[in-house]
């Protein structure tokens, strides 16, 4: 009876398959620099030929103690440093962190800088789900869509860099508004431009591509399957959460800027391939969430007031008064949130993040277990992690 | 045994969908860049290697003081009409390219370049010195500038002397008329 329970635990490794021969589980490093690990995630696996039995992600290659300089640098100047969290959507890693530093220190944004916000924030967001979608497809083999995603990913660099200088770190957000109006009246209308053309031809492309593709739904389906309570569990947010089917986002739920003025949906997972929250759910969640935000920019283009662009400048440290306050916003990859300590100071007491894929990454070691490690990597590709935030 | 071909057919079919899309693009002009030869047009606001006019620069150190990564060294020598700017580097090891010490400049002398692609053999060689070696020092009083040549920037409305740092005494709710007068 005790072989039996050995079996039952660790499958075929510690029996004797042939008498006098021992077989152990195998320890196998994947990462730091692996390419399907999207970055230096270093993923400690115990396996048994393929199957994966103990899967243990070891953090900290890309640690730059971002909380920590957070507190020796004033409010305007970390703004820059939230760029570098996620590179691929720091818009979105700007925006939580201005919310909290506005929540503390009780100033009124402009609603053009608010619109703005919104506009730059939502076209970071199709840039980050192109990359995500790019990245997913290239893990399963699929090498055209990464190139035709780029190549819209680089139109919208273009546009970020006519209105924020940057076309990767745009430090375009500042406490109390934006760093800069557009450019030229022709910055609206060329977005306008490019969201219809990314909403009628491009994400059709994509869906005939890759998503629909019999092969990559064969792979796909029924893989890594991340049960609602296993997500709820774990603290997941973003579209790993909505893959699973609950329909939870931050600018829906929890309203911050303006995006109550808008009409949009929250895509979530239905399981049209196989169970809800698998691998192929994940994936179609960010594809579809590419159209909402072309629905949520169209309508923050058409209502953009005039005015100002920011309440009280670009550089001279602000002083906050003595508090706390937390924000949370929906980045591409979840919920991101800032808890600002404030002493009275120019600078922050404390600044802690909550960082999204940080909270998303830990289900692995429940979903992984059991899994094929080429499963492995299509579920770490449809995490859609990103390790500059986990990290920070 | 039925499913068995009908997943073939969904198989070949749907990749031959993806390829027609694939075959659509051969047509189409190439969005790449050969890029030595070939260069991006930038934006007007793209932020490249920062570049110092030191005709306008009065060493007043608010760019050295905004700068989140303390990549701006500003030595200077005397006191009063007697202060002589000696040195203005910029370590590109550090340089983050944010663009603050542009919008904090009150003599508009630092602006972002379009150059991107400098680079050099050695990371000594990345701190960049923008004092002119054979000027070796550059006066910082408005009088001594104006009459030295230099270039004095005037204001108007503001009362105060130009080289007076602004940022010296970071004020609870800074105007917005200040900021504003400063980046443009």
């Amino acid at each position: 009876m005790a072989n039996q329970e050995t079996k039952m635990n660790s499958g075929w490794a510690d029996q004797d398959h042939v008498p006098g021969i021992k077989s152990e589980l195998m320890e196998l490093n994947m990462g730091p620099q692996h390419p399907a690990t999207h970055g230096v995630l270093r993923l400690l696996l115990e396996t048994d030929g393929e199957i994966v039995h103990k899967c243990t992600p070891v953090l900290g290659y890309l640690h730059r103690c971002a909380e920590k300089i957070a507190e020796g640098i004033n409010y305007k100047q970390f703004v820059l440093y939230t760029d570098r969290f996620d590179y691929l959507a720091p818009v979105c890693c700007n925006h939580a962190y201005v919310t909290a530093v506005e929540k503390l220190m009780d100033v009124e944004v402009p609603e053009r800088a608010e619109h703005l916000r919104v506009i730059t924030a939502e076209l970071s967001r199709i840039a980050s789900h192109l990359i995500a979608l790019a990245t997913f497809g290239l893990d399963m083999g699929a090498w055209t869509p990464l190139l035709y995603c780029f190549r819209e990913r680089e139109a919208i660099l273009d546009l970020l860099e006519r209105i924020a200088g940057g076309r990767m770190l745009y430090n375009f957000f500042v406490p109390g508004g934006v760093r800069y109006d557009v450019p030229d009246e022709k910055w609206t209308a060329d977005v306008l431009e490019f969201v219809t053309m990314l909403e009628t031809k491009k994400v059709k492309d994509y869906n005939q591509l890759l998503s629909y593709n019999k092969i990559f739904i064969e792979r796909l389906a029924d893989v890594g399957v991340i049960s609602q309570q296993d997500a709820f569990d774990y603290g997941s947010t973003g579209p790993v959460l909505r893959g699973s089917g609950v329909s939870f986002d931050c600018r829906k739920d929890d309203p911050y800027s303006v995006y109550p003025k808008f009409d949009f949906e929250v895509p979530v997972g239905r399981g049209e391939m196989g169970t809800v929250g698998d691998c192929w759910d994940r994936y179609m969640v960010r594809v579809r969430e590419i159209e909402q935000s072309c629905r949520i920019i169209r309508q923050a283009v058409d209502t953009m007031p005039g005015g100002e662009v920011h309440a009280i400048g670009l550089t001279k440290p602000v002083k906050l008064p003595a508090g706390a306050a937390y924000s949370r916003t929906e980045s591409s990859k979840g919920e991101l949130g800032h808890y600002i300590i404030s002493d009275g100071g120019q600078m922050p007491f404390r600044n802690k993040v909550r960082s999204p894929s940080f909270c998303n990454l830990q289900i692995i070691e429940k979903i992984g277990v059991g899994q094929m490690v080429s499963d492995l990597v299509a579920f770490i590709g449809s995490l859609d992690i990103v390790l500059g935030e986990i990290d920070r | 045994m039925a499913r068995y071909f009908v997943d073939i057919w969904q198989a070949v079919s749907s990749a031959m969908v993806g390829m027609s899309i694939t075959i659509k693009h051969i047509w189409k002009k190439p969005v790449t860049l050969q890029y030595p030869e070939e260069r991006q047009v930038l934006s007007p606001r793209f932020r490249g290697f920062v570049h110092n006019d030191m005709n306008k620069c009065d060493a007043c150190q608010i760019c050295a003081r905004t700068c989140p990564v303390d990549c701006i060294y500003i030595e200077t020598e005397g006191k009063g009409k007697d202060r002589w700017l000696t040195r203005y580097a910029i370590d590109y090891n550090k340089c983050i390219w944010c663009s603050m010490c542009t919008e904090g400049c009150p003599a508009n002398s630092i602006t972002m370049s379009h150059d991107y692609d400098h680079s050099v053999y050695f990371r000594e060689s990345l701190v960049y010195e923008y004092v002119d070696p054979t000027v070796k020092k550059i006066p910082c009083h408005k009088e001594k500038r104006i009459e030295l040549g230099y270039h004095v920037m005037v204001k108007p409305e503001k009362k105060k002397p130009v080289e007076k740092p602004a940022a010296e005494k970071p004020a609870p709710e800074s105007t917005e008329a200040d900021d504003k007068g400063e980046t443009k």
